[in-house]
């Protein structure tokens, strides 16, 4: 859906009509429910927030502002939602002193098999290497490449500003390249 | 700005050159090709930056539609139980005026909805979504020539990049009322033997609709869906692959409910007139048993009317029941087989 149109749905959303919300729902659920699994890695808690998010923004649409790009909001939201949820699991269950912004994004291999089956060894590489970034790192690399997010709408979502957000992924891109560097060259010498 | 200074990593953090690699952008691509044409010294590093972009643009692992489906009716439900009645059809009331501005209401529609599917053919061929909101309707005039009359509060979404040869598929979420263009060679005599290019699939809830040139309305609600065929032949399958596809004949009813998973595809007859009636403004009855107008009324308004005298269902009704909301319909329905209704939420009664 282009942001035009989402934009557009929003609008009518805002002005009480019920199928516009349910169109956006449906646009975006897929990509809402990935993001949220790579942060928590638990379904029925996405699940969960997804459904209340859109319900509050039903229950509150009267009192809801003008949003210009539909997606990176409700990405923003969503992870707000899981982190409070997360904070509430973790007071509760009193396992760990009680912080938001300790998502853990990990890279499975389905992901990138799908594309690629082609390449194995070059794969497991290149996962090894990123799931050796920060978590800051993997969740803004996820968001550019898996959502095709811009640096501004990054930064957006994950409450950063842009520069920070442009020097995250600089530097992992770096230490993604220097580690599939390392290894290859090594592979090399091998045989 | 000059790149010639670039290092793999520069690329690789590069706006620009991702959606080149990534073919999202047809003037970054350009740019990047003749670029990296002039800068031979270069291309090393150019080369190294596109294949980690490419290997890091992996795909998302897929979500079940089933588990979408549900989740979306459950917000429907919620939504549902916020708003007041659940459709409130633009009848006609037989006043000159309201009339007037009614037709006036749907020229415009009809002037707006064509900019509109203008605009969005040449903008942006990918996925798109029409809805009708409450208390109006909306006709809607599909790539391949078909029509739809959306009823209020429902929401229609075509598949991207309708192209002739593809099959035509589209999401339904409320009620519609479609009228089919046959694209298939007169050879074809079925739908069950055609093959998918000259389909057309509804995806309503649970079920999947597939015709090839036909007319038939679609009530599509949360997990329940009914199709009610007027003219030519559907074929019914369930979108979890379920067994036993369904053949229905003009006048027959289908319903499915997916929270009865093993409940079969069932079906009925039916007066198929009355239940595209809305779609004219007004339901007319000749002679009808009012059995069969309370059944209408059930399906299309999702209510649940019990008689308090039985011998009224064998009563029969000629003329036309006006009235622009249920209640007025049901006021008028009532005062004319002379009896008193009452409504509560989805329940009426009449005695």
């Amino acid at each position: 859906m282009t942001d035009e149109n989402s934009a557009r749905l929003w609008e009518a959303f805002r002005s009480g009509e019920a199928p516009a919300l349910a169109a956006l729902f449906e646009a975006y659920y897929a990509a809402l429910f990935s993001y949220g699994l790579k942060l928590t890695g638990d379904e029925e808690l996405v699940k969960d927030c997804i459904q209340n998010l859109f319900q509050k923004l039903w229950r509150r649409r009267s009192g809801i502002r003008a949003v210009l790009v539909v997606k990176p909001y409700l990405f923003k939201a969503l992870r707000r939602h899981l982190g409070d949820e997360t904070k509430l699991l973790r007071q509760h269950r009193h396992l760990l002193p009680a912080y938001t912004d300790s998502f853990e994004v990990t890279y499975s291999h389905e992901e990138f098999l799908i594309a690629q089956q082609t390449d194995k060894e070059h794969n497991a590489r290149l996962l090894g290497a990123l799931n050796q970034l920060s978590k800051r790192q993997r969740e803004a690399l996820y968001l550019k490449f898996f959502d095709d997010f811009s640096y501004e709408r990054i930064a957006e979502v994950m409450s950063l500003n842009t520069q920070s957000v442009r020097n995250l992924v600089f530097n992992a891109l770096k230490t993604l390249r220097k580690v599939m560097l390392v290894s290859s060259v090594l592979l090399c010498l091998l045989i | 700005m000059d790149y010639s200074a670039y290092s793999t990593e520069d690329f690789l953090a590069d706006e620009s050159f991702q959606a080149f690699v990534l073919a999202r952008d047809p003037k970054a691509e350009q740019f990047w090709q003749q670029w990296v044409s002039q800068h031979p010294t270069q291309e090393a590093d150019f080369q190294e930056a596109a294949m980690i972009v490419r290997k890091l643009a992996g795909q998302r692992a897929p979500v079940p539609a089933q588990l979408q489906q549900a989740e979306l009716a459950k917000l429907w439900h919620t939504m549902r139980e916020v708003a007041t009645p659940r459709r409130q059809p633009v009848l006609r009331t037989g006043r000159h005026l309201r009339r007037a501005r009614y037709w006036v209401g749907v020229g415009l529609l009809a002037v707006l909805g064509l900019a509109a599917t203008r605009l969005n053919w040449q903008q942006a061929p990918a996925a798109y979504t029409r809805y009708a909101a409450a208390g109006e309707q909306r006709r809607v005039v599909l790539p391949d020539g078909s029509h739809v009359v959306l009823n209020a509060h429902s929401a229609l979404r075509l598949a991207a990049g309708w192209q002739p040869g593809q099959a035509r598929e589209v999401w339904l979420t409320g009620d519609a009322y479609f009228n089919v263009r046959h694209t298939a060679p007169a050879s074809i005599r079925g739908v069950g033997m055609a093959p998918a290019a000259v389909k057309f699939i509804v995806h309503a809830g649970p079920l999947d609709v597939a015709v090839l040139g036909t007319q038939f309305t679609v009530f599509s609600h949360g997990g329940q869906a009914k199709v009610v065929l007027n003219s030519g032949q559907v074929q019914l399958s369930r979108h979890d692959g379920g067994a036993g596809d369904l053949l229905l004949k003009p006048g027959e009813l289908a319903e499915y409910n997916a929270a009865l998973p093993s409940a079969p595809l069932a079906k009925r007859p039916v007066q198929a007139a009355l239940y595209s009636a809305w779609t004219s403004g007004q339901l007319d009855f000749e002679n009808t048993p009012v059995a069969d107008i309370i059944a209408v009324l059930q399906d299309t308004y999702g209510v649940h009317i019990t008689v308090g005298n039985p011998a009224l269902l064998r009563q029969k009704l000629t003329g036309s029941l006006p009235g622009h909301d249920l209640d007025g319909l049901l006021n008028s329905f009532s005062k004319s087989l002379d009896v008193n209704y009452r409504r509560q939420g989805n329940q009426v009664w009449l005695d």
